[in-house]
C-alpha cells in the first residue's frame, strides 16, 4: 500500500468517526438518511449554528486540541462556510491527525 | 450553569478547546453576541481562535432566551443580563479584570457592563455597536415594535432576501412575538451619561463604512472624548463585519490586544 493509499484509508476511517460523532451530538435532530462526505452541514443537515459548537467540542474531545473546529471555520470565507460538507470536516480532521498517531 | 432558575449555556475555551474554568494566569475575554437570532456560535466560528491564540481564555455564552439557553420572562432586561454576567464570571473563576467584547446589540451590553462594573473590566471592544444610551434603547425598541406590527412582512422579507434558514427565521419570529423582548428592553434601566463617559479602560470600536445602523455615530457621541478609544472603519463593509470583513476585523483585534498595557494590564 502506498502512502497515498494509506492516507485515503485513514481519511475514510476518520469520516466514519466524524459522522458518528455528529450523530451523537444531534440526537434531537431527525437525520434519517445516510451521512456521506458530500452531505452539507447547513443545507442537508440544517444544523443550528450553536450545535456546530457542540460538534466542534466533541471533535476536540475525541482528537485533542490539535483538532480545533473553531480555528478551521474561522479561516474559511463565507461561501465555503455555507457549503461546508461533512467530508470537508473529515478531511480537516484527517490532516490534523496522522495514521501513526491515531 | 443555572442562573435565576434558567439553564444558561456557557463555554470557556482556550487553544486546546473547552475548559471548566478560566486558568489562573491567563487574560480573560467575555464575548457578548448580538440580538434576535444570534448566539454564541457567531464568535466560535469567527474570532474565538484569534483571541485564544493571543493566550486568552474566552467565555462565550448564550444569553437567557438565546441559542441553547432557557428563556424566562424578564430575561432580556439589561439589569438582569448584567447580574447574569456577574454570576457567570464568578462561576468560571474570573476573579480579575476581563476584556469585554460585543457585537451589535451585544456591544451595547458590553459597554453598559463596563460602565457599571468598571472594577471588573480590563478593556472594551465594540464591533458595530455603541454604548447603551436612551437613544439606543429607543431605536431598538422602535425596531421591535415595528417588527411586531408587521411580523408577516418581516418573515417574508428574511425568507426572500437573507441566507437565514426557516428554523432561524422562526426563532426570530418567536423572539419578537412570544417573548418579553420588547417589554424588557423598554423597561431596562441604563447607565447614566456620566457613567458612560467615565469609561476609562482601553477601548476599540470597529465599524463598517457602509453600515446604516448608526453605531459609529453613537459611539463617537458617547465616548469620542476618550483618549484611549481607538476607532477603525472598514471600507466596503456593512453592519455584518464578522462575515463581510473577518480577516480585517481579526487583524484589528490582534493589533489592539497585542498593544502595550492591554493583555498585561493585570496578571
Amino acid at each position: 500500500m502506498t502512502r497515498t493509499d494509506h492516507l485515503a484509508v485513514h481519511e475514510e476511517a476518520i469520516f466514519q468517526e466524524v459522522a458518528n460523532i455528529l450523530k451523537a451530538v444531534t440526537t434531537d435532530y431527525c437525520i434519517d438518511f445516510p451521512l456521506r462526505p458530500e452531505t452539507t452541514i447547513q443545507s442537508d443537515l440544517d444544523l443550528e449554528s450553536f450545535d456546530i459548537v457542540r460538534f466542534g467540542l466533541a471533535l476536540s474531545e475525541r482528537y485533542g486540541g490539535k483538532v480545533n473546529l473553531s480555528n478551521y471555520l474561522s479561516e474559511l470565507d463565507l461561501e465555503l462556510l455555507v457549503k461546508l460538507t461533512l467530508g470537508d470536516v473529515a478531511h480537516y480532521v484527517a490532516q490534523q491527525t496522522t495514521p501513526e498517531e491515531d | 450553569m443555572m442562573i435565576n432558575g434558567l439553564r444558561i449555556n456557557v463555554l470557556v475555551c482556550d487553544t486546546n478547546g473547552e475548559r471548566k474554568k478560566v486558568a489562573s494566569d491567563a487574560p480573560i475575554a467575555l464575548v457578548l453576541h448580538g440580538g434576535l437570532s444570534d448566539n454564541l456560535s457567531t464568535y466560535y466560528t469567527t474570532i474565538a481562535s484569534t483571541l485564544t491564540k493571543l493566550g486568552m481564555n474566552i467565555i462565550l455564552y448564550d444569553r437567557a432566551g438565546y441559542g441553547r439557553s432557557e428563556y424566562g420572562p424578564g430575561c432580556f432586561n439589561l439589569k438582569r443580563i448584567f447580574l447574569d454576567i456577574d454570576t457567570i464570571l464568578d462561576g468560571v473563576g474570573a476573579d480579575r479584570e476581563v476584556h469585554l467584547i460585543g457585537s451589535s446589540f451585544g456591544a451595547g451590553l458590553a459597554a453598559g457592563y463596563v460602565a457599571l462594573r468598571s472594577e471588573r473590566a480590563a478593556s472594551l471592544a465594540l464591533l458595530e455597536g455603541q454604548p447603551p444610551t436612551a437613544a439606543w434603547r429607543e431605536n431598538f425598541a422602535s425596531l421591535l415594535r415595528n417588527m411586531r406590527q408587521n411580523i408577516d412582512d418581516v418573515v417574508a422579507h428574511y425568507d426572500k432576501n437573507s441566507d437565514l434558514s426557516m428554523k432561524v427565521i422562526a426563532r426570530m419570529r418567536s423572539m419578537i412575538m412570544d417573548r418579553t423582548y420588547l417589554e424588557d428592553i423598554e423597561s431596562s434601566d441604563l447607565p447614566t451619561a456620566e457613567q458612560l463617559s467615565a469609561i476609562s479602560v482601553p477601548s476599540l470600536g470597529i465599524y463598517g463604512a457602509d453600515s446604516t445602523h448608526g453605531a459609529y455615530e453613537g459611539t463617537v457621541e458617547s465616548m469620542g472624548h476618550m483618549k484611549n478609544l481607538r476607532i477603525e472603519v472598514i471600507p466596503h463593509a456593512s453592519h455584518f463585519l464578522l462575515y463581510e470583513a473577518l480577516p480585517t476585523l481579526k487583524s484589528f483585534l490582534h493589533d489592539f490586544y497585542s498593544g502595550p498595557g492591554i493583555l498585561d494590564r493585570r496578571g
